[in-house]
């Protein structure tokens, strides 16, 4: 029997758990067919999610699931341009026309959809936004162009979490688009996505006793983000995403991640998205999204 | 002696000859035995008074490679060099110490930074106190009586942030002083 898991038509992290709602209800016995056929847009933390269910799903069955192209040419060639396509081969069984995909000079797409397995991945993909990413920080997000580092280094951080945390492989996507949900400006977003053993199963046999019977997705995501622990007992360790909250916080940036039932994140102003989110369906791994939008001054200019 | 590492030149050699970035902790791991292995060769061949650690060909750093490579690094020496040679940290960029300095600040250790005009300076968890006796001593007079008259700050004061700088090995043999 063949499980049907629709991608919605717009597919950011506010659709992401009527996905992941979807998909949880897949059995082991199950061949499963991810419907993408109607999709529309699909933000890249909703792309390195349909990888981490790929692979997710796949380690489940034993069977490669299968995947529907959107039929919408400009949809298709959207997910064709940030190599999200070029991964997803590896992992599902492709049905529909798959675009050629076109490199073009000037591009959204700041970092295609790239796996990250090893640290060498990491030194990789930061090399690669480092060029591109001067150019996008300075003029599109007028950011100091000091800014570029932080933002590289966030990329690091969070590419890292995936390599030392996760037990197994993700994926990192980095884009610019036009947020139109209250902000209305130019953001850069980062997403990462693995499909590993989550916050709470990394964490538990340093922080499950020390948290008693409030141990769970909610509080390891808290223990992570907010009091900055790591599974290592190593002093030195947990900075990573401490590293990444002071950029934020410099920056006018959210961080949100989630992992297994829970989502916690850093809401700056301009958005209204919940600091914790609990009881959500289920989902393999951990996807953390990164956001640095445009600086203006309080009269809405450029800075 | 004085003796200098090239950091990039230890980060090519013993991880990656194409990499010019410190990110990940593995890769800093990697330096750091780099940089130890050097600094005991170098002490089996004789006195080492002053280890300068040359960043400027670095590209990036992140906190994971500034907290192997900076704060490990510290931490490592003062434990396992009874002698306790002075360590200058040299061609760090702003954005280097944008990873550096809340790593220190995480340690509550300091570091002896050589700016770019050549003076030296403390960088990281250090008093007040301690730092106007830094600048007091610029010119290697440790005389308590002297910092005191220069710092404003009574002898009992200034003797304490003596020794906090004295401890944190902050303060630079004269052979260093010659390097700008």
């Amino acid at each position: 029997m063949t499980r049907v898991v629709e991608v919605p038509t717009s597919f950011d992290e506010r659709t992401f758990d009527t996905f992941a709602a979807s998909l949880a209800t897949t059995a082991n016995d199950e061949r499963v067919l991810i419907d993408a056929h109607a999709a529309r847009w699909a933000s890249p933390y909703g792309l390195v999610g349909l990888l981490t269910a790929g692979a997710a799903v796949g380690q489940q069955t034993g069977q490669r699931p299968l995947l529907t192209v959107p039929t919408r040419d400009d949809t298709a060639s959207y997910w064709a341009r940030t190599g999200f396509f070029t991964q997803a081969a590896e992992l599902f069984e492709l049905h529909g026309k798959v675009p050629r995909e076109r490199h073009r000079g000037e591009s959204d797409v700041l970092l295609e959809v790239t796996p990250v397995r090893g640290t060498d991945d990491v030194h990789s993909v930061v090399g690669r936004i480092q060029q591109r990413a001067t150019a996008i920080v300075a003029s599109e997000l007028t950011l100091d162009p000091k800014a570029t580092v932080g933002f590289a280094m966030a990329l690091s951080e969070a590419c890292q979490n995936i390599v030392e945390h996760a037990g197994t492989g993700g994926w990192v996507g980095v884009q610019a688009y036009h947020w139109r949900r209250r902000l209305e400006r130019r953001v850069v977003v980062i997403a990462v996505a693995d499909y590993g053993v989550g916050f709470r199963r990394s964490l538990e046999a340093t922080q499950a006793r020390r948290f008693g019977d409030r141990w769970g997705d909610a509080s390891a995501l808290e223990a992570a983000l907010i009091q900055g622990v790591s599974r290592f007992r190593d002093p030195g360790r947990g900075q990573g995403l401490a590293g990444i909250r002071r950029y934020l916080a410099r920056w006018d940036g959210k961080i949100s991640i989630r992992s297994g039932t829970a989502r916690i994140a850093i809401v700056p102003s301009w958005d209204d998205d919940v600091p914790l989110a609990e009881h959500l369906p289920p989902f393999p791994g951990a996807q953390v999204l990164i956001i640095v939008p445009e600086q203006r001054d309080p009269e809405g200019k450029e800075t | 002696m004085i003796e200098h590492i090239d950091v990039h030149a230890v980060l090519q050699r013993t991880v990656c000859h194409l990499y010019s970035d410190l990110v990940t902790r593995p890769t800093g791991h990697a330096v750091r035995r780099g940089i130890q292995e050097a600094v005991a060769d170098r002490r089996q061949a004789g006195e080492l008074a002053v280890v300068v650690i040359d960043f400027s060909q670095v590209g990036l750093v992140d906190h994971s490679c500034a907290d192997e490579i900076v704060a490990k690094l510290l931490l490592d020496l003062r434990r396992d060099d009874p002698v306790r040679c002075c360590v200058i940290f040299r061609g760090l960029t702003e954005a280097h110490l944008e990873a550096i300095v809340p790593v220190l600040e995480h340690h509550g250790l300091a570091i002896l930074v050589q700016a770019t005009e050549g003076h030296l300076e403390p960088v990281g968890r250090l008093s007040g106190e301690a730092r106007r006796v830094f600048d007091a001593a610029d010119d290697g007079s440790l005389e308590l009586a002297k910092i005191a008259g220069t710092t404003g700050l009574d002898e009992r004061a200034a003797a304490r942030a003596l020794d906090e700088l004295l401890a944190c090995q902050l303060l630079p043999p004269p052979s260093a002083k010659g390097m700008a």
